[in-house]
């Protein structure tokens, strides 16, 4: 018995899993945190990027990572358990459009339960949860993730431009100062000069 | 039961094959999306001043075209060994698999988890490098260092 068994049969559990929405949300985050850190340094690495803007974009990366990974996890399993639930309540909101032309007919009590027992509706059914898992978690990737992304990271802008208007103010302050200080009078400076705790150059 | 008013119609298609995406599959959706969507949203961003906004645009761009085509090619790359090996077969796997092993959902299952494996050493191996010359060659075409106060680090 090799010393890696429990390690393979963990691996095969974990491979013979039916549930396609979580493996794709824990090998999805698990991808996206790797390529977060990869996006990061080649931001923070690259010289031909101005300061400015290196900064911002460090920032941006980062909240992206964060947010993706956690909007990813959360829209996948959420998507789909939404349609599952949508479908196991029978709230029939979600059609294939394979049925459409029946819909367009007469609707009475038969007619909408041969609708709902066909092969098509079944073959749906089935099909739509992983499809919902799915979706969601392109949709919270591609679209809703930089949408979060760009709101939060204004708040980096705001927190960098306070910090700029001070470290300005207290440049101004230094300038300032050192333009009022006062001048010795000649007599003093004299004595200063001269005495044997005066100035030493 | 309750039918609503207007029902939602989804291509069966789509559903059918939405519902059985590998993980290259699955790459190349979410790239395809982000290419077309993530530009347009960093352009409508208030947030940043003009110049900014330039480089953010920039940096999406080049960010999920290479990101995609490394992930799309290593989870292909990855897709093939999985059914390689478990055609096969691999020593020390086989005693505890049974006949409903090697089947596609096991394969496209194992081939996420090399792909999410190999992705750890690609995105350091090829993403970030390809990433900053990419970016570097987007600043040096569309001269994006010569407007407003830009400065090197």
């Amino acid at each position: 018995m090799s010393i890696l068994t429990p390690l393979n049969k963990k691996l095969i559990q974990f491979c013979k899993s039916s549930d396609l929405t979580s493996f794709i949300k824990v090998t999805g985050a698990l991808g996206q945190v790797f390529s977060s850190f990869a996006f990061i340094g080649s931001i923070a690495t690259n010289d031909e990027l101005p300061q400015k803007q290196k900064g911002f974009l460090t920032a941006q990366e980062a909240i992206e990572g964060i947010i993706n990974v956690s909007l990813f996890c959360l829209f996948t399993s959420k998507a789909k358990s939404i349609a599952q639930e949508l479908i196991r309540n029978d709230k029939n909101i979600f059609f294939p459009s394979s049925l459409k032309k029946q819909f367009r007919r007469k609707r009475n009590g038969a007619a909408i339960s041969n609708i709902l027992g066909s092969k098509e509706m079944d073959n749906f059914r089935n099909a739509f949860p992983d499809f919902a898992g799915f979706a969601g978690s392109v949709g919270a990737t591609a679209i809703i993730s930089p949408i979060i992304k760009n709101i939060t990271s204004a708040v980096f802008l705001k927190v960098k431009a306070t910090k700029d208007k001070k470290e300005e103010i207290e440049k101004i302050k230094i300038n300032t100062q050192s333009l009022r200080k006062k001048t010795l009078p000649i007599d003093r400076y004299i004595t200063t000069v001269t005495s044997p705790k005066g100035m030493r150059i | 039961m309750r039918i609503l008013r207007k029902p939602i119609f989804i291509p069966d298609k789509m559903v059918e094959a939405g519902s059985k995406v590998n993980g290259w599959q699955q790459r190349a959706v979410t790239g395809a999306v982000s290419l077309l969507c993530q530009p347009t949203i960093d352009l409508l961003n208030p947030f940043p001043d003009k110049e900014t906004k330039k480089y953010s645009i920039m940096k999406t761009i080049v960010k999920v075209i290479v990101g995609t085509s490394v992930g799309v090619c290593v989870r292909m790359g990855t897709q093939k060994l999985a059914r390689k090996l478990f055609n096969k077969g691999i020593p020390g796997l086989q005693h505890v698999s049974d006949g409903n092993v090697q089947n596609k959902q096991f394969i496209d299952n194992a081939a996420m988890l090399f792909g999410v494996i190999a992705c750890f050493f690609t995105n350091f191996m090829f993403d970030m490098p390809l990433t900053k010359k990419g970016m570097n060659w987007c600043i040096k075409k569309f001269k994006l260092n010569e407007g407003g106060d830009n400065q090197k680090t």
